[in-house]
């Protein structure tokens, strides 16, 4: 066997690996929000709330519409949000916005000996790249300690 | 080492890496892993050729109840929308532009918004709707979408009706200015039925 053929073989596995793909003719391809932008963990890591997400390939979740907010116990606070760089996308009428894709993780820091966050509604949104774009998410997530069993 | 070693070597290089793609992508389709977006089976509410349902009605941006019966006999546009949706936003002034220039040959679009109302209300004089926009709380704004075969609730959602009640067309996504021109141009009730739905809103 001679190594051009494996090299001509090269392209087509490319190909394999990319299909199907969202595009403006095969909406139908679209995810639900909820695979869209999985939101794929929620832990408490000492003083702080991480949530994490695996936005799919082909979606993007805008910076400026992730928030949290917690519901249990009362009166507890979480403070500014501590958010990974993100990617600049221009986009039409709304200029230069910020947008993350792939894996996202996110840390909402809590007062140092504040009692324990167990529960928080977490809301985001975001869009396909295709030019379709979600409703706001709000999910109501249970808060384990890191690394504990759920 | 011989050069047929060394051509050997490289081939059985290559071959490990064209195996090993072909692998992870067979692994990723059978696994149904999130990396490629897969067909939503379950947008299947409602079918081109279904009609549209007679029950629906909205708010408009005074609070006074829209019927969708009254655009019976009408091309109606429905055209789901929302402030924070760029794609709606970039399609706003092609469908604008399209109600002024078939609305008197019958073609009426609505835009029911999936939004905040008081955006809603902020927002739209700076859009300059020549036509009705209506409103509603996000649920049952998602479920009628649901409703009429949009599962995921993506946004721009469009719904061509006939002036029989038939749904035509739906699209999730925007329009392309010339693809929205033809559709619409295709589907204009003809002016005979046009006059004579008129005689029958009237008579009633």
């Amino acid at each position: 066997m001679k190594p051009s053929f494996l090299l001509a073989l090269l392209p087509a596995a490319a190909t394999a690996a990319t299909l199907p793909w969202p595009t403006a003719s095969n909406t139908d391809a679209l995810l639900p929000a909820a695979r869209a932008f999985a939101l794929v963990d929620a832990e408490r890591n000492g003083d702080a709330v991480v949530v994490t997400w695996q936005v799919a390939p082909g979606y993007y979740l805008y910076r400026d519409h992730i928030a949290a907010q917690v519901l249990a116990p009362a009166g507890a606070r979480l403070g500014t949000p501590r958010l990974p760089p993100a990617q600049a996308k221009t986009v039409p009428q709304l200029g230069r916005v910020q947008v993350y894709r792939g894996a996202l993780r996110v840390t909402w820091p809590q007062a140092a000996g504040a009692p324990a966050i167990t529960r928080v509604q977490v809301s985001y949104q975001g869009c396909a790249d295709i030019g379709v774009c979600y409703p706001p998410q709000t999910r109501v997530v249970e808060i384990a300690a890191a690394g504990a069993q759920r | 080492m011989s050069a047929t070693a060394i051509r050997y070597l490289v081939a059985g290089a290559l071959l490990g890496v064209v195996v090993t793609v072909l692998a992870a992508a067979l692994w990723l389709r059978l696994s149904g892993h999130a990396l490629h977006p897969q067909p939503d089976r379950t947008q299947t509410a409602t079918a081109v050729n279904d009609p549209f349902p007679t029950d629906v009605q909205l708010p408009d941006l005074t609070g006074r109840m829209q019927a969708f019966s009254q655009w019976h006999g009408k091309l109606l546009l429905v055209n789901f929308w929302a402030t924070w949706c760029v794609p709606c936003r970039k399609e706003i002034p092609d469908l604008i532009a399209e109600q002024r220039r078939y609305g008197s040959q019958g073609l009426q679009i609505v835009g029911p918004a999936v939004d905040d109302q008081k955006a809603v209300r902020k927002a739209a004089p700076d859009f300059g709707f020549d036509y009705p926009i209506l409103t509603g709380s996000l649920d049952p704004m998602i479920m009628l979408m649901a409703r009429l075969g949009n599962a995921t609730s993506g946004l721009p959602y469009s719904v061509l009706v006939s002036p029989q009640g038939q749904i035509i067309h739906r699209q999730l996504g925007g329009f392309e200015s010339e693809q929205l021109d033809q559709l619409i141009r295709q589907n204009l009730p003809r002016q005979a039925d046009l006059m004579k739905s008129g005689r029958q809103i009237a008579d009633n």
